[in-house]
């Protein structure tokens, strides 16, 4: 008994952290500064010329992946020359908008895509 | 000369059957038994266990394959992979490594296939109608 309730006292203490770990953008600004990520991510179906596939969908996005994946795009870990020019015009303070702006769009109920 | 007609109006027919299958890759069914290890962080769900994990859920298959590709690379050439795109990222170059082309293609039919949270930013940008109002 009074392990399981140590269990989730932990397991509340991990939800605290978490959120207040990965919440440091301002969706609002943030809602401002996808204006240029909607020329390619904004069109239903846009794809790539070469080599061609879809642009991701990235409305509704986890937050701290969006953070994580424009700063590999920032450093290069990732190499796609449009997403590169597109990261390095941003700063930290920007990406982390970003991220809250787009995490923010996920919807109550999931929906078939 | 009416047989030859005939002839190239099937063909035609059976090209464009063949076209219009060649978009949905892939056998979601066995990518969901193949996607137990992805699921560790991706979620059952395929919206991520955490923040950091990305949602796979509903997003583009093509994309998804392409991605995988990508994270092959590591460094390397993949003959599916223009030689200027990679991701380094220690955990999913270990995770993409033995992934066979039927392997990527069933798992991300599998995860493409799921209920989503996902859609793209068409009309969720500040000056473009509606923005905060349409979701959900």
């Amino acid at each position: 008994m009074i392990r399981s309730m140590l269990t989730v006292a932990l397991m509340a203490g991990f939800v605290c952290f978490a959120s207040t770990a990965f919440a440091k953008g301002d969706p609002a600004k943030g809602r401002l500064e996808v204006y240029s990520c909607h020329g390619c991510h904004g069109v239903t179906g846009y794809e790539s010329v070469y080599p061609e596939y879809h642009v991701p969908r990235i409305a509704g996005q986890n937050e701290q992946y969006i953070i994580d994946a424009l700063n590999e795009y920032k450093s290069d870990a990732r190499h796609y020359p449009t997403m590169n020019a597109q990261a390095h015009s941003l700063t930290e303070q920007q990406i982390e908008n970003i991220a809250a702006y787009l995490s923010s769009l996920a919807p109550k109920q999931l929906h078939k895509n | 000369m009416q047989q030859r007609i005939i002839l190239v109006s099937l063909a035609a027919a059976a090209l464009a059957l063949g076209f219009g299958t060649a978009s949905a890759k892939g056998n979601a069914a066995a990518g969901a038994k193949k996607a137990v290890a992805c699921e560790a962080c991706h979620g059952k769900d395929g919206n991520g266990t955490a923040p950091n994990y990305p949602a796979l859920a509903g997003q583009y298959q093509d994309y998804l394959i392409e991605a995988l590709h990508e994270y092959q690379t590591n460094g390397r050439t993949h003959p599916l992979v223009s030689g200027i795109h990679h991701r380094d990222n220690a955990i999913m170059n270990a995770m993409a490594a033995p992934l066979t082309e039927q392997d990527i293609e069933d798992i991300t039919a599998y995860f493409s296939s799921l209920p989503s949270k996902l859609s793209d930013l068409s009309g969720k940008v500040q000056g473009s109608d509606d923005g905060l109002h349409s979701r959900g």
